[in-house]
């Protein structure tokens, strides 16, 4: 499940990678998705939206962006996990 | 000096509470004596090193109170204020220096990141380092400035030859600050936001708004606008500005729910169109806040008109009007031809509208004009509205072909402009993309190129928000019937793709 959570989010991402010439060998899982400057806040919650529809699931996203963690790549990822 | 100098007014509210909170920022709270204080010294510094009255830049990191500070040294110094966006490109912090003659800076020294980009221009920019020191200064001077001393510079995109530096005045802002705060029952007691970065005017609305009333200014530490429902609960905001795409992002991260923001008294919003559809859901979110779109280029300082929404008078969709001026400036609508009457380029003039581009006097020319058959001289905004019965503006669109990107002016010609002299022959042409109701760029070239390095070379020449999502290369750009660019055609392209 978490494979199959972490290659959507891969695909999701190529073309903002591409466009800032990095490829998803460098998304770390520390790595901050808004912070990095890989995503805007509008880019990320299309991301979020994008991966409810792709996994078909609903995620509390203002609690989870609260706690801190969310805009992370580990914190995506435990999101949808 | 007039009554509504933001230094005067700021100072008044150091007489008046001195121990109150002025500003919240990264876990610290400084108070409105010890922000005098801060600043004395920093105008103090400035004054031994000759730079009384001149141009200050500065990268305005808002992370810590030493950029606030800052400003209130060089406006106590009657300098000019030239806040540099963090994110740089340094490339383009260079050309805005170059091309407003700035020689003189302001260099935080715990953050020696930042030196190795700073520009040097050959020896004719001097870098002071002014650090955050709280022990009083003797010297309190206060350099006395006219109403035609310049109070900031203020860059705005530019379809050729790059960023146009905009000259705001002392007046300018007095004239500005006397024409809103009157309007609105601000107080001491209120919590304001500071959402805006420093090198885009409406901070200077955010801190010398707040000040002038004695109240606190809370900066966010995320600027992005993902948690800002929560913080502001938590700093207990009372006092909302903010681009209406911010509103849009915290509505998408479904922070906008019914009393969501119970304490707001105000919501003001500038920047960007503002959608009746957002502002549904942001009256049910904070029903007790007055709502205000503010509308205004930065050629007539910060905001020039106002339209303040009823509540029991909402509509379901299109966009709120811009309203009335909101003080002593005039407003013209430029009629042309093939549009209906009453509608036209909005045309200001008046107390706030600036004297024009710094060393720019062909472009400002062309933007500062005479209008026939009325007095004074008239800055043209490009902002196509269209005037109702009550005479109140309704915002219709562009005359050229300038976008909004969250917030920023951007000329896709200036992107343009940048990748063609990357390409070195051949042509591109960049054409603004909604997604999601969100503007993006799409650039389209019609020579071969290895994009993703065309990308980084592009990344150090131009801000983050001039950057396309995507660059694509086809083996010719299409025309229309009259041999210009077919620009609504890489519009349906970049859908289809």
């Amino acid at each position: 499940m978490t494979t199959d959570v972490r290659a959507l989010m891969h695909t999701l991402l190529a073309s903002r990678l591409t466009r800032l010439g990095m490829s998803v060998d460098d998304l770390d899982d520390d790595m901050d998705l808004v912070r990095s400057g890989l995503l805007d806040s509008l880019a990320f919650i299309d991301l979020v939206a994008a991966m409810e529809q792709g996994t078909g699931r609903q995620v509390d996203l203002e609690r989870a962006l609260e706690a801190g963690e969310a805009t992370t790549v580990r914190g995506l990822q435990r999101l949808f996990a | 000096m007039t009554d509504f100098d933001p230094i005067v007014l700021f100072r008044r509210s150091v007489a008046h509470s001195p121990g109150s909170p002025a500003l919240s920022v990264a876990g610290s709270v400084i108070g409105y004596a010890e922000l005098d204080q801060l600043s004395d010294r920093v105008a103090a510094a400035l004054r031994t090193a000759g730079a009384a009255g001149a141009r200050v830049a500065f990268v305005a990191h808002r992370d810590g109170p030493w950029s606030y500070v800052v400003v209130l040294g060089v406006l106590k110094a009657g300098g000019s204020c030239v806040p540099l966006h963090p994110d740089g490109p340094a490339e383009r912090w260079q050309l805005m220096l170059e091309r407003c003659a700035v020689r003189f800076g302001l260099i935080d020294p715990s953050r020696q990141e930042d030196d190795r980009n700073l520009p040097t221009m050959d020896g004719a920019i001097t870098w002071l380092r002014m650090a955050h020191d709280t022990r009083p200064t003797a010297d309190t001077t206060i350099t006395a400035a006219h109403a035609d001393d310049e109070a900031y510079v203020m860059f705005t995109s530019g379809s050729t030859g790059g960023p146009k530096g905009v000259g705001v005045s002392r007046g300018n802002l007095a004239a500005y600050l006397g024409h809103l705060l009157p309007r609105y029952d601000l107080r001491a007691d209120d919590r304001f936001t500071q959402h805006f970065a420093l090198p885009f005017d409406l901070s200077m609305h955010d801190m010398f708004v707040c000040w002038a009333c004695g109240a606190c200014l809370c900066v966010p530490p995320d600027p992005g606008g993902l948690r800002a429902a929560a913080w502001a609960r938590t700093e207990g905001i009372t006092v909302w500005f903010s681009v209406p795409s911010l509103a849009a992002v915290m509505r998408r991260a479904r922070a906008l729910a019914p009393d969501a923001l119970p304490a707001l008294r105000y919501a003001f919003f500038c920047g960007e169109a503002l959608p009746w559809e957002l502002v549904n859901d942001w009256h049910k979110a904070a029903p007790d806040a007055r709502i205000v779109n503010l509308y205004g280029p930065t050629e007539a300082t910060i905001a020039i008109t106002a339209f303040e929404v009823d509540p029991s008078d909402m509509e379901a969709s299109g966009v709120v009007p811009i309203g009335a001026p909101i003080g002593r400036d005039r407003v013209a609508v430029i009629p042309a031809e093939g549009v209906p009457e009453g509608e036209g380029e909005l045309a200001l003039s008046g107390p706030q509208v600036t004297s024009g581009y710094i060393n720019a006097p062909e472009i400002t020319a062309r933007a500062f004009v005479a209008l026939p058959g009325h007095d004074g001289l008239w800055y043209r905004t490009g902002d196509h509205v269209r005037r109702d019965a009550n005479g109140t503006l309704h915002y219709v669109g562009r005359i050229d072909h300038q976008v909004k990107i969250l917030g920023h002016r951007i000329e896709p010609g200036e992107v343009d402009e940048a990748l063609m002299r990357l390409l070195d022959g051949g042509n591109a042409v960049t054409v603004p993309v909604m997604v999601n109701g969100t503007a993006r760029l799409f650039s389209y070239i019609d020579v071969s190129a290895d994009v993703p390095v065309l990308m980084e070379r592009l990344r150090a020449e131009l801000p983050a928000p001039y950057i396309p999502e995507r660059i694509t290369i086809l083996d010719g750009l299409p025309r229309n019937a009259n041999g210009k660019w077919d620009r609504p055609q890489l519009i349906r392209m970049a859908h289809d793709n």
